[in-house]
């Protein structure tokens, strides 16, 4: 599985945040979190029909509460 | 105050309209009550942002005035409540826990607290929260950090944090808070009391404090089952102002009160519990057998990845929150208390392909969890807190690098049921001699609030709700 090159949070702050500092301390911890985010991202990317929308949650949560009841 | 109104102010909300109706109490002497137990409360526990005295206590005698005219009266008619800060109310200026805030005050009441309002009950006080309701603990670097009615030392939970505090000391009998990855569930286990989440899109949003529109969920905190029933059942149903709610039908929760619990299978998933501590497994344990002893039938069942679900949960959220709160965070982010400002930074550092992912992953998500891990179950249980009950002092990290972890552990059985959608219910564990407290949850499949209301009745005919002493 390729690695998705994502933002470079060593060097670069997205510009989200132009004007806003994060200190260099932090943004190490934030960076360790959101590696282990992407990595699910991709994980679940890869099995993730081209189709998928966000819209489908309901109708899925719709075909439970119809499904016959044992 | 006579006997008979003491042991009201500190009975159901159902009750207290019940004898409101009758005659037996008025809405001036309970909302004075609660007045009068909120106050050395709040100086104990810091659960109050604003007092409303005045304005509760001219809708209590207008109340009564509407019983001795022999008006129509809603189910709430005339009982007193309290919310967490985070709701529009006409006029007002919601504080969100928070030194920034809007501008303007409301135009019009949230929904939630309109349906309320419309059904009788009227406010007495605006209830603390963890800072824009993101964080799971109680702690707020703006008006100070809540603390626990049964210790002191102990954090409350968050975010939901003066709600819990306000029904577990017998304040109020019900309280309004949000949960958006776990923000009923934890402080009505660190208190002591129940709640519930219901499915998300259940509830309007519509004038509620937005935090990740794909997670924020409405729901009561109360000591009494037949209280979550009928709120939910005032508070639930498509909305017109939120696009989200839900068109489905609504199951009758009051009804469900009385439904048999031997007709539910539940899911245990004992790889999931086990990363609990030996103490939280032993009180679940013991949860456990009082739905055993009930007849209820249980089953195992298996989660296939929880982290993944979890970490999910944090993709679709982190930039969500961070979004709603960029221009903030840019222009005033010394306004921000260091624990909240921390964690909003975090949601800038997702790529927006990854939020789209987790977005469009949820159906997909919630499928296999339906299909796979719940099968026939009606119900999971899981633990609500990992642990015992953390100390303030413990999770005061401020914005050190320790943060994300420690909330990470804290949040282990609450944020992926967001991602989900799914409706929790908390129930707190019997206490034995000197046990703090701490709370167990039921996930229920989409819309089935009803089930978990059963298990809520059937869970309170064996445990009794507890007031804390103050």
């Amino acid at each position: 599985m390729a690695k998705s090159p994502g933002i470079d949070t060593k060097t670069a702050a997205p510009a989200s945040l132009t004007g806003h500092d994060v200190p260099d301390e932090r943004r190490a911890a934030m960076q360790a979190n959101v590696a282990a985010l992407e990595q699910a991202a991709l994980a679940v990317s890869d099995r993730l029909p081209i189709d998928a929308d966000a819209r489908d949650i309901h109708a899925v949560m719709a075909a439970d509460l119809a499904r016959p009841k044992t | 105050m006579s006997g008979a109104d003491e042991t009201l102010a500190q009975a159901s909300a159902v009750s207290m309209a019940a004898a409101i109706a009758d005659g037996r109490t008025t809405s001036i002497a309970l909302t004075e009550a609660a007045l009068a137990r909120l106050k050395p409360v709040h100086e104990a526990c810091n659960a109050v942002i604003t007092f409303e005295e005045e304005e509760a206590l001219q809708a209590a005698a207008q109340a009564d005035a509407a019983v001795q005219a022999n008006a129509k009266l809603g189910p709430l008619h005339g009982v007193p409540l309290a919310h967490k800060d985070m709701f529009d109310r006409a006029g007002r200026i919601a504080s969100w826990g928070a030194n920034i805030r809007r501008a303007e005050p409301a135009a019009d009441d949230a929904a939630v607290l309109a349906r309320l309002k419309a059904a009788g009950a009227h406010q007495i006080a605006a209830l603390h929260m963890t800072e824009f309701a993101f964080g799971p603990t109680g702690h707020n670097y703006i008006f100070g950090h809540a603390r626990n009615p049964y210790n002191r030392e102990l954090i409350t939970g968050g975010s939901s944090s003066g709600s819990a505090i306000a029904v577990a000391t017998g304040a109020v009998p019900v309280a309004l808070g949000s949960d958006t990855a776990g923000s009923l569930r934890l402080p009505a286990a660190a208190c002591g009391v129940k709640s519930l989440k219901p499915t998300w899109s259940r509830v309007s949003l519509a004038g509620a404090m937005p935090l990740s529109g794909n997670h924020d969920c409405v729901g009561p905190i109360a000591r009494h089952a037949e209280d979550l029933a009928l709120i939910l059942s005032l508070i639930a149903g498509h909305d017109p102002k939120d696009g989200r709610t839900a068109h489905l039908p609504m199951q009758d929760y009051q009804a469900a009160l009385e439904a048999d619990p031997g007709a539910l299978t539940i899911g245990i998933d004992e790889a999931l519990i086990g990363q609990a501590s030996d103490d939280v497994q032993r009180r679940l344990e013991g949860a456990r057998a009082v739905f055993a002893d009930a007849g209820c039938a249980f089953k195992p069942v298996s989660f296939r990845d929880w982290g993944e679900l979890d970490r999910l949960a944090q993709l679709l959220q982190m930039p969500e929150v961070a979004s709603a709160h960029g221009a903030y965070l840019r222009n005033r982010a010394d306004a921000y208390g260091p624990q909240v400002r921390a964690r909003v930074e975090v949601g800038h550092f997702i790529s927006g392909a990854d939020h789209q992912t987790a977005l469009r992953a949820r159906g997909m998500m919630l499928r296999d969890v339906l299909e796979t891990t719940f099968g026939a179950c009606d119900a999971i249980l899981l633990p609500v807190f990992p642990d015992a009950v953390p100390t303030i002092e413990e999770l005061d990290l401020s914005d050190k690098p320790e943060l994300l972890p420690a909330l990470a552990r804290v949040l282990l059985y609450t944020r992926a049921i967001n991602y989900l959608a799914l409706p929790a219910l908390t129930l707190p564990y019997a206490r034995g001699g000197g046990e703090m407290p701490n709370g167990f949850q039921f996930v229920g499949r989409p819309f089935r609030e009803d089930q978990l209301m059963t298990l809520a009745a059937t869970y309170e005919r064996a445990v009794s709700p507890e007031i804390a002493k103050i």
